[in-house]
């Protein structure tokens, strides 16, 4: 994980409501127009999981692997890499875009003090 | 309230025996349970006017593919993309035909094929959210989504890996009854706490073995049912929900807390009145939250009921009497019929292990469909003998 970048996700134009996964429409308005903004990139850390088990070679090779799931203080729910030590549920995180070894866009959450 | 499902017959519990692998099309195990269940019935194939068909790997197939595969002119056909919850559903659905005069017998089959190699691109593209915001993280499949549900409930309510061993060590012991479940061999809690980490807080036998199979039952009148001379169940009540309570950040709850009540009422009976439960086990905590939102216990204490309840055959509960999905194997879509057929069994009095002893009335319920962060589908029916 590097290349990191600021937490931009689709906020819808009419109702100002942060999406996670990208949408077509918005899940409250169902407004058409969402575009991709900066948004609040602190959330809490809800869960976790160490997996010992992968589908992909190239997690095969680098486990265990930890995956946390945080809620953003912008409103979403993420899934999300985690860099660190040990997570604890309900610390409070930084989520950021990185690009993973297929140089896809992946999220990657870190304990924020 | 919804109108009650008066007359309606539910019939012929058939599974086809599960296979770990398999070089048959999903095609061949839906055709072959249609089979059984009209040699079950000896009711003719022409006299079979509706399908539901629910399938995870038919693609690109469906229940319009099948009618001119098997050979048949429907006048009634479904295709339910609800995964676990597609019995209950496909069931409510039914029940409606018959009732409304759309059809006069209905087959509600799902079935599945498991080729070696062939999980990972199913995981893969299960749905575009987890295509993009959940395989990326570790290609972990539902073990991942499951993994962080599981914490989340621990840390919340306090539960234990022994309180989840409990759980899938007595329906091991209903397995071991069950000529057609694949994990028959006892279970004890070493066995359980020691097996190996998958996702923790999920360990081996906390998932269930993808296989090949299917599962099926029969619904018609109950007016037809009675002149065939065939043994039928009653559909008492049945609900669905799908996306329920969007905003909860983790979903400890599904939709059954919200039809609970409405449920009971249309049956005339409450959870105390059940004589077994067939719950949703994809992973035990599921199976959890189902006895709690279903009103078995209140939210948060069921760690408390696994530590006090027997949910073996014999015991105060009897749960999942075949062995549910977590010993008889998960047979892609048909692990969501598994309760339902589980049910009428023991309605029926054909159980294939175990008899629970006077079973009149029992619980079946659903879940499917893990689009992101979590399953969108929940349903359940209470079924009643037809002597009760
Ligand atoms: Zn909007």
């Amino acid at each position: 994980m590097n290349d990191a970048r600021p937490l931009e996700l689709q906020v819808c134009r009419h109702c100002a409501r942060v999406q996670y996964p990208a949408r077509e429409v918005c899940r409250d308005c169902l407004g058409g127009e969402l575009e991709r903004q900066a948004v609040d990139s602190a959330g809490e850390l809800l869960s976790w999981c160490r997996l010992h088990a992968s589908l992909e070679p190239w997690f095969q090779q680098r486990l265990p692997w930890i995956v946390v799931s945080v809620r953003l203080h912008a409103g979403p729910v993420v899934l999300a890499h985690w860099s660190g030590d040990e997570p604890v549920i309900g610390q409070t995180v930084g989520v950021q875009w990185t690009s993973d070894h297929e140089g896809r866009d992946v999220l990657t959450a870190q304990a924020r003090g | 309230m919804s109108q009650d499902y008066a007359g309606v017959a539910v019939l012929a519990p058939v599974t086809i025996a599960y296979e770990r692998y398999s070089d048959h099309g999903a095609a061949w195990f839906i055709g072959r349970c249609v089979a059984e269940l009209l040699s079950a019935t000896g009711i003719d194939k022409a006299q079979l006017d509706g399908l539901a068909v629910s399938s995870l790997t038919l693609a690109p197939d469906s229940a319009v593919s099948l009618s001119e595969h098997f050979g048949m002119t429907l006048r009634w056909a479904e295709h339910l993309p609800m995964g676990g919850a597609s019995a209950v559903v496909s069931l409510r659905r039914a029940a409606r035909a018959i009732q409304a005069g759309d059809a006069n017998v209905v087959a509600c089959v799902a079935g599945d094929t498991q080729v070696k190699g062939g999980f990972q691109s199913l995981i893969e593209n299960f749905s575009r959210f987890s295509a993009e915001a959940v395989y990326p993280y570790g290609a972990a499949g539902p073990n991942t989504v499951f993994a962080l549900i599981t914490r989340a409930y621990m840390d919340q309510y306090g539960a234990t890996r022994e309180d989840f061993g409990r759980l899938c060590i007595a329906q091991r012991d209903n397995a071991s009854h069950n000529p057609l479940a694949l994990l028959r061999r006892p279970l004890s809690m070493q066995d359980y706490l020691d097996a190996r980490p998958v996702a923790e807080p999920v360990h081996l036998y906390d998932c269930v073995m993808p296989c090949a199979g299917a599962e099926g039952f029969l619904v018609t009148s109950t007016e037809r049912a009675r002149s065939l001379g065939l043994p039928y169940a009653e559909l008492l009540a049945a609900e669905e929900r799908h996306n329920a309570w969007p905003e909860d950040p983790v979903q400890l709850r599904g939709g059954w807390a919200q039809f609970r009540d409405a449920l009971y009422a249309t049956a005339g009976l409450g959870p105390g009145d059940m004589h077994f439960v067939q719950t949703y086990d994809d992973y035990p905590v599921i199976a959890l939250q189902q006895l709690e939102d279903l009103g078995f216990c209140a939210k948060g204490e069921g760690p408390a009921f696994l530590r006090n309840t027997d949910l073996r055959c014999t015991g105060e509960l009897p749960m999942n009497t075949c062995g549910g999905q977590l010993s008889a194997g998960q047979a892609g879509f048909a692990g969501g019929h598994l309760g339902t057929v589980e049910a009428l069994r023991q309605l029926t009095g054909q159980a294939l292990g175990q008899q629970v002893a006077g079973a009149k009335v029992g619980l079946a319920s659903g879940y499917g469909m893990v689009n992101y962060d979590r399953c969108l589908c929940s349903a359940a029916a209470i079924l009643g003998a037809q002597d009760r």
